[in-house]
């Protein structure tokens, strides 16, 4: 449907023609041409003007090196797939390289941090326990009736805190040296008529200067004539493998 | 409409035929020079464009269809296209000046052996340099360097309603300079079929 407006485009179909609109004008423009013959018609003639202009200069001749360069490349096998495969891929190799050299770091670093997670998360199972522990200790110790026994030997020093109703105690022992890997200390009630009974296991941490831990048996400490402690395999054992080197009488 | 001749130089092209691209550079390269050193004003840039131009015909060569307008137009809608893409990734800035560069010149009078198409050319060229300086500045700024209204505002120091009116103006002028030529006895056909069709906008 031709358009027999006024119109108002006429004026910017010249630039148009040429490409000389902002994008506003141009969307304002072309929605008119799409219905407006007259002025269709008119940038068919502005375009003509605006593509002449490719020619409107006097020819100027390149350097003859481009000619010879251009003779040379069109030589060149363009099509070439092994030397275009080699072209690619050694570049490729080397392009490469940063990137997997930054992931293999990446892999190390995970490595690393992994393995001081898991480290870490062992500490805080000890802690944890010790936590334990402590909290153990410090609730017996806060029982009325308690009786505290001496031990020492050489330079081994502690004390035994015992109730005798009860059934557990507590060690306190300053100056233990730390065990092999394969070695734990094991805690024993003696009775008067019978077996040592295992009364409990523990571990002196290097540096550790004092270690305290809870002992017990499954009868009241009354029960049994002395204690002691050895020097077992990991795990203890089911009764004593040496000569204790802590003893009391209780 | 591409000639014969053209047609069957854009086939051998199209085979792979090295020395017919040779042939069309020596016959095209120095319009397809001529237009990269106006738009780029650096001698250098203008070589590579050039080189890159014909070897965009070598990969290009089968796309090429001679009822869509004449090769030339082809040729250089890819020059300028190239040319413009350059501008805009090296964000070139224009040399500004009205004034005429010594360089840039053509004879007034055509000699004996100047064909038909250079004389057209070469009418073109005196119609743009014909135009008041101000006009021919907005012209080349957008046709040339791709800049809107509002880039050649900003450039120029101009008010925006200033450059439209330059730009129109300009405008309006060669086109009556071109179709009042082109109104002439025989000159249609060439309009509508010939160098100058505005048909050929794509590479």
């Amino acid at each position: 449907m031709e358009n027999t407006a006024p119109h108002p485009h006429r004026e910017l179909i010249p630039a148009y023609a040429i490409g000389a609109l902002d994008p506003d004008e141009i969307r304002y423009l072309e929605g008119h041409l799409e219905t407006c013959l007259e002025c269709q018609a008119a940038l068919k003639e502005y375009q003509w003007v605006a593509d002449s202009l490719k020619f409107a200069l006097p020819p100027q001749a390149p350097n003859p090196r481009v000619r010879t360069e251009l003779a040379k490349k069109l030589k060149a096998p363009p099509n070439n797939t092994a030397e275009k495969a080699q072209k690619t891929v050694f570049p490729l190799r080397w392009a490469l390289l940063p990137t997997l050299l930054a992931l293999v770091a990446l892999l190390a670093l995970n490595l690393s941090m992994a393995a001081q997670i898991r480290d870490l998360k062992q500490q805080q199972v000890i802690l944890q326990q010790r936590l334990q522990t402590y909290q153990n200790v410090t609730a017996l110790i806060s029982q009325p009736g308690l009786q505290t026994i001496s031990i020492q030997n050489d330079q081994m020093v502690g004390n035994l805190v015992i109730q005798p109703e009860g059934e557990r105690g507590v060690l306190f022992m300053k100056n233990l040296p730390p065990l092999e890997e394969d070695q734990t200390y094991q805690a024993w009630l003696i009775p008067a008529a019978g077996s040592p009974v295992s009364a409990g296991l523990f571990q002196v941490e290097a540096g550790e200067e004092q270690v305290s831990t809870i002992v017990g048996a499954d009868r009241p400490i009354r029960e049994f004539n002395a204690f002691g402690v050895t020097i077992e395999p990991a795990g203890g054992s089911l009764q004593p493998s040496m000569t204790p080197i802590l003893a009391v009488n209780l | 409409m591409g000639t014969p001749y053209e047609d069957a130089l854009m086939t051998r092209v199209a085979k792979g035929d090295e020395q017919a691209l040779l042939v069309l550079y020596d016959q095209y390269s120095s319009r397809v020079y001529a237009l990269a050193l106006k738009m780029l004003g650096d001698s250098m840039a203008a070589e590579e464009i050039t080189q890159d131009v014909f070897l965009k015909v070598w990969s290009r060569a089968r796309t090429f269809l001679s009822v869509r307008g004449p090769l030339i137009s082809w040729l250089m809608t890819i020059a300028r296209n190239s040319a413009l893409d350059r501008i805009r990734m090296e964000r070139r800035r224009p040399t500004l000046t009205t004034e005429d560069d010594p360089e840039d010149t053509w004879e007034v009078l055509p000699d004996e052996k100047t064909t038909m198409e250079e004389e057209r050319w070469r009418s073109l060229y005196f119609a743009v340099q014909s135009l008041a300086a101000e006009q021919r500045q907005v012209i080349e700024l957008s046709y040339y360097y791709g800049m809107s209204h509002s880039e050649i505002s900003d450039t120029l120091q101009l008010p925006l309603g200033t450059v439209k009116t330059r730009l129109r103006l300009g405008m309006d002028h060669l086109r009556s300079q071109w179709l009042l030529k082109e109104d002439t006895p025989g000159a249609s056909e060439t309009r509508d079929s010939g160098v100058l069709s505005n048909r050929d906008r794509t590479e």
